[in-house]
């Protein structure tokens, strides 16, 4: 097809420019680039500038203006046409009807552009009518960009965070777990303090850079046993059942040793076992998740043959897939790690509820599937968490201050494939079938757990970018990172505000929750007016 | 009676699919009409009761150590696994089912004895609430284009037609004749629905028996006439939904479509839809994965695409949506048929109607079109759904298929359907159960001859007077959704058919959403109507004490002006209060509304139990699980877990998932 052939109204002369944030410098910029509505396969589409930022990826319709049918439900940050550049997954150029993985330097510039989305989103771009010089700044500029390697100081969250005036203290209802109150606070709501401490023996990471500052290990548990091997062989403690039980993780010791180290680890170990199967606490049940779920390659392969599933080109190949749908779906094998994650949590809560006993994951660093598996039994047993800000909470205390290396696994630096796993949003998608299983007792919606995963790609908030409590802590205390006001402050995710308008966060409450229990029916017949 | 050999049988084990430890002993009963089982030792007693019209199949097993197993498949999609000590006594049963399940006469059939205890005159009530003449009066015929014909008075011309039925106005009762010849079974084209906007109809027939080169002039005449009633169009569609190879095999034995060239003005489509037979496997197959006792995520999704179920669901749906827009959108009127125009004919014109016209969505409206397009056009509901002993190869979902596609549809467009799902699973359950007569005998011909508005009860009355139950919560007439024609998305079929739990695995409480929204919703919607009518009542009586203490001042002194006020604010306070003691009841399960009556049992709506047991017929056959074994874990203080809404009991449980 041609220009003439899409007959639509010449490229209107009036500028249209990109709506920046504090901090985000334009960096390039095509005109007369065409944007094909993806829905149909036809050549549909509209022109368009396309514009590449330090924070997104942005395609400005021409017709933008006359545009006045606002969504209901809108992100203030990250509009439809934009991507954040940690939200690129994969970007393709098509050269004479083939297409090809672009990712470092370019010789040849492609006429079409592929943009496959973490949130599955397919942005697709006719190059065509766009002057060669721009086209190749465009490109070149979003490769370079969105896929190679970054320095952790060069992420936008470090840009915004210097520039914009922070003045939310962005605390609401959300326990952070950056103090030792906090900790104390949880231990006093689940009534776990009677068998189980704080602690600071961590304070200036003097155990374990990998460790949050504040934890909670069995009362029994000595100083010297925490700092002997950074924290390693320790039990620590996640969450209290109101029997008494309680969930706990630990760290397990590196495979290769030489023997005399590896039998002095396991005497540490069975001394440990002993101190915390001996009343007051209750029976122990270990279980290694290394072993017992599937591993953190199998899911990082599931997850990328179930996304291949979504991210199409056009209707062509979608119908396609129609007929074998399910078959595909099966392949993926993804659908079957949810099935095997619910079903252990199912099993720890059960020995937790049921058996009265103590319940120790055990996994290399415990800060991936430990922390899924852990969230999913305090979402299943604990009612708190399945509130909004319980939830919010649960995230901060087993995730973000729990120190699940979220910059290594959503690969934001692009710094190796290779510790890339979705171990994140498994989780949000086990939640998401407890959802689907009991419509009113979530407090959120099926739309707050998208948004939230939509939000691991927004380096607007800190809350997805470290790996660690430490590495965050030592980010902001750098002293090139003073703002006339003092030392950066980021902004955390919790706060909705900053990505919806109060009409828009509604759609993350769900209007069925019910907060209490049913009263007794005998009850409600008294009280029942007459 | 005579064929019950076994009346009794103790010791009898009923047996969880899905979990062999909640095995129950109890006593098993073989009556005239119903499969009981009954449970020993549990306070409640809990009976488990079949209908012999629902059963599908009887298997007896080899026997083992503990019994011998029977299994008892039913049509309603409940799978029943006996194990009875003795195997003779199993035998027994057995042979006593195989003959109870298969009944040789319609008057051995449930409704025949079946007394809700309603009077004639209610009885008669009952069977006017549907009124075919009123639906053609709303569709907007009798008019210039359209007429009653009385060509089958008696039946004369086609036997599984209705005596009334409404051709073209130019179509004389010589062209009705002449076309009716032509078409198997003599199944002429005649009026299924009209669109008073634009003129535009869908007729539907069996295929012209032209082979491979007949013509016949009345018909080629018919086809015209309807054409010329839709002055706005000059051309109609003629939609075979039968697979194109079908049809033409179909010529040989002297049968086939309409050719174009020889019919003026009309555009020929195929629409391949599958047959009978070809359904029936497919079900069998599906069923086969929903009994799977512990099914892989790989058994589950493979053997539900090779079941092709969703495929034929998605032909269905095709077939309605290709209707429905060319009447809609383009004004077209639409000549359907397949080979007798009494399965998959019906199937498209209902999905069609239900698309076009609102109305269809409505509850009424729903009974009227089940009983416009498939009751009074002859659609086989005897041999189709095997109610009396027949030829097993004319059994086929064809209602069921019909039933699901209205269900898909509900799930695409929440708030266009006045009705629930749990209206379509009664329904689906009374085609089969034969308690009511409206789905009895193949035609309206043999429906007459038994009298069986005489002798039986009408399903919509009984339907009717329960609507509170099969009420969709999210139903808004003046949605956006109910302003004319439904567009589903046609995107590929398994982004947006699903498989439905709630039908096929009905009777498989673990595999359900442990909460259900709509019944959440209604309990809500009904606590807010009971909150309303005592906020009337609260006002009506501030209202009198004003009243009272207005009177009073007149004749006192103005110091008690100040006490007036005083008085007033505190019978504002108390009612200021009232709403907030029931704040707290209105988060919880609310109770029926006094509307609806004040039995305790019935007040509360929320379980899966109870949701069947609303409806006292199939609440027999729901006994079976109590819900609250299968959820593992319980927490009894208040700082745990989740609240359940499964049981009567109000202890707090956990979420958990069958595992």
């Amino acid at each position: 097809f041609s220009l003439q052939e899409i007959h639509i109204k010449e490229p209107i002369e009036k500028e249209v420019n990109p709506h920046l944030l504090p901090g985000e410098l334009l960096l390039c910029e095509a005109s007369t680039v065409y944007k094909y509505m993806q829905e149909d396969g036809s050549n549909r589409g509209t022109y368009g500038k396309l514009v590449c930022t330090n924070f997104k990826i942005s395609f400005l319709d021409d017709d933008s203006a006359s545009d006045d049918n606002e969504p209901e439900f809108k992100n203030k940050i990250v509009g439809e046409n934009d991507i954040t550049l940690q939200c690129v997954d994969q970007i393709y150029g098509v050269y004479d009807e083939k297409k090809k993985l672009l990712t470092g330097q370019l010789r040849k510039y492609p006429e079409r552009l592929i943009i496959y989305c973490k949130d599955l989103r397919v942005f697709n771009f006719c190059l065509r009518y766009t002057k060669e010089e721009e086209v190749k700044r465009i490109v070149s500029g979003i490769v370079h960009h969105s896929q190679t390697p970054k320095l952790l100081k060069r992420l936008f969250l470090f840009s915004y965070a210097s520039a914009a005036p922070n003045s939310t203290d962005g605390r609401n209802q959300t326990v952070m777990f950056d103090t030792l109150e906090d900790w104390r606070d949880e231990l006093e709501r689940t009534k776990g303090n009677v068998k189980y401490k704080a602690v600071t023996t961590n304070e200036g990471y003097r155990v374990s850079e990998k460790l949050p500052l504040y934890f909670v290990v069995p009362i029994c548990i000595s100083e010297e046993s925490i700092l002997k091997y950074e924290g390693r062989g320790i039990p620590i403690w996640c969450w209290s059942c109101h029997n008494g039980a309680a969930l706990l993780k630990m760290a397990a010791f590196p495979k290769e040793q030489d023997d005399s180290t590896s039998q002095m680890q396991k005497a540490f170990l069975d001394g440990i076992y002993k101190t915390i199967s001996k009343p007051p606490y209750e029976l122990l049940k270990v279980d290694d998740l290394s072993s017992s779920l599937p591993s953190l390659q199998d899911i990082q392969t599931a997850y990328t043959r179930f996304k291949q599933l979504f991210l199409i080109d056009n209707s062509t190949d979608f119908w396609a897939t129609d007929v074998k749908w399910f078959s595909l779906l099966e392949s993926t094998n993804w659908l079957e790690i949810i099935r095997r994650v619910l079903k252990k949590a199912i099993e720890v809560a059960e020995c937790l509820e049921r058996q009265h006993t103590n319940v120790l994951l055990i996994e290399e660093t415990a800060t991936d599937l430990c922390c899924v598996i852990s969230s999913l039994v305090q979402v299943m047993m604990d009612s708190y968490s399945r509130t909004k800000s319980g939830f919010q909470s649960l995230i901060q205390k087993e995730w973000i201050i729990g120190g699940h290396s979220f910059l290594d696994r959503c690969n934001h630096l692009h710094k190796s494939e290779k510790e890339e796993a979705p171990v994140f949003l498994l989780l949000l998608n086990c939640v998401w079938q407890l959802v689907q299983q009991y419509p009113p007792a979530f407090e959120f919606t099926e739309t707050y757990l998208t948004v939230l995963s939509d939000s691991l790609y927004v380096p607007v908030f800190s809350t997805f970018f470290f790996n660690s409590q430490h590495q965050r802590d030592t980010s902001t205390s750098g002293e090139s990172l003073k703002t006339q006001s003092g030392p950066v402050r980021f902004l955390t995710v919790w706060d909705w505000s900053v990505q919806f308008d109060p009409k828009a966060q509604a759609f993350l409450n769900n209007p069925f929750y019910a907060e209490k229990p049913k009263p007794d029916k005998s009850q409600r017949k008294t009280a029942r007016f007459k | 009676m005579e064929h019950i050999r076994m009346p009794k049988v103790e010791n009898v084990r009923l047996l969880d699919r899905l979990s062999s430890r909640k095995a129950v002993v109890g006593t098993l009963y073989l009556t005239a009409t119903h499969v009981i089982f009954v449970e020993n030792g549990s306070e409640t007693r809990k009976e488990t009761w079949v209908l012999h019209s629902q059963i599908s199949s009887i298997e007896k097993q080899a026997t083992t150590a503990t019994g011998c197993p029977l299994v008892i498949r039913c049509k309603n999609f409940q799978v029943i696994q006996l194990v009875i000590p003795q195997e003779r006594d199993c035998h027994d049963v057995y042979i006593s089912l195989i003959r109870l399940a298969r009944p040789v006469k319609y008057e051995e059939l449930y409704c025949f004895s079946f007394n809700p205890k309603l009077d004639k005159e209610e009885r008669e009530q009952g069977w006017k609430l549907v009124d075919l003449n009123e639906e053609y009066n709303r569709m907007g015929v009798p008019n210039n284009y359209w007429q009653i014909c009385d060509v089958n008075r008696d039946y004369g011309v086609c036997d599984s037609y209705p005596t009334e039925v409404y051709v073209p106005k130019s179509a004389t009762a010589h062209i009705i004749v002449g076309s009716s010849k032509f078409r198997s079974r003599r199944r002429f084209p005649a009026l299924s629905y009209y669109c008073k906007d634009n003129n535009a109809s869908i007729c539907r027939s069996s295929q012209p028996l032209s082979g491979f080169s007949a013509r016949c002039l009345e018909d080629e005449q018919m086809l015209q006439a309807i054409r010329k009633a839709n002055p706005g169009s000059d051309f109609i569609y003629v939609v075979d939904t039968r697979p194109k190879l079908n049809a033409m095999a179909n010529r040989a034995a002297g049968k086939g479509y309409e050719n174009e060239d020889n019919y003026s003005n009309i555009k020929f489509q195929f629409i391949g839809i599958e047959n009978i037979h070809v359904m029936r496997n497919s079900l069998q197959k599906m069923l086969e994965v929903c009994e799977l006792k512990s099914p892989s995520m790989s058994d589950f999704l493979w053997g539900l695409e090779n079941s092709g179920w969703l495929k034929h669901i998605k032909a269905i749906m095709d077939a309605g949506i290709f209707i429905a827009k060319a009447v809609a959108e383009e004004g077209v009127s639409v000549l359907v048929h397949c080979s007798d125009g009494w399965d998959r004919t019906a199937q498209v014109c209902s999905v069609a109607s239900l698309l076009l016209d609102p109305y269809y969505r409505t509850m009424k409206g729903f009974m009227v079109l089940i009983e416009k397009d498939w009751v009074s056009f002859g659609h086989k509901f005897n041999h189709r759904y095997g109610n009396l002993d027949g030829d097993p190869k004319e059994i086929s979902p064809v209602i069921d298929q019909f039933i699901e596609c209205v269900w898909q549809l509900m799930e695409q467009f929440p708030c266009a359907f006045e009705f629930n799902e749990r209206f379509l699973i009664h329904i689906q359950h009374h085609i089969y159960s034969c308690q009511f007569g409206n789905f009895l005998c193949n035609s309206q011909k043999e429906r007459r001859e038994l009298k069986i508005q005489e002798r039986t009860y009408s399903l919509w009355a009984h339907l009717w007077k329960n609507r509170a139950d099969y009420l969709n919560p999210l139903y808004r007439s003046d949605h956006s959704q109910n302003q004319g024609t439904l567009h589903p998305q046609i995107a590929p079929c398994n982004f947006l058919y699903k498989f439905w739990s709630g039908m096929y695995n009905r009777f498989e409480k673990g595999l359900h959403p442990r909460q259900s929204v709509t019944d959440y919703l209604m309990a809500v919607k009904e606590e807010t109507q009971q909150l309303e009518e005592e906020l009337e009542v609260l006002g009506e009586r501030l209202e009198n004490l004003q009243k009272s203490q207005l009177g009073d001042n007149k004749v006192k002194s103005k110091q008690q002006d100040q006490s007036k006020q005083l008085r007033l604010s505190t019978s504002n306070n108390s009612l200021a209060n009232t709403p907030q003691e029931y704040s707290n009841d209105l988060k919880s399960f609310p109770s029926r509304s006094p509307s609806q009556g004040d039995e305790e049992d019935s007040a509360l709506i929320l379980t899966q139990d109870n949701l069947k047991s609303s409806d006292p017929d199939l609440s027999a056959n729901s006994d079976q699980e109590s819900g609250v074994e299968d959820l593992s874990c319980r927490s009894p203080s208040g700082g745990g877990c989740l609240p359940s809404e499964d049981s009567g009991k109000d202890s707090d449980e956990a979420v958990f998932l069958a595992g």
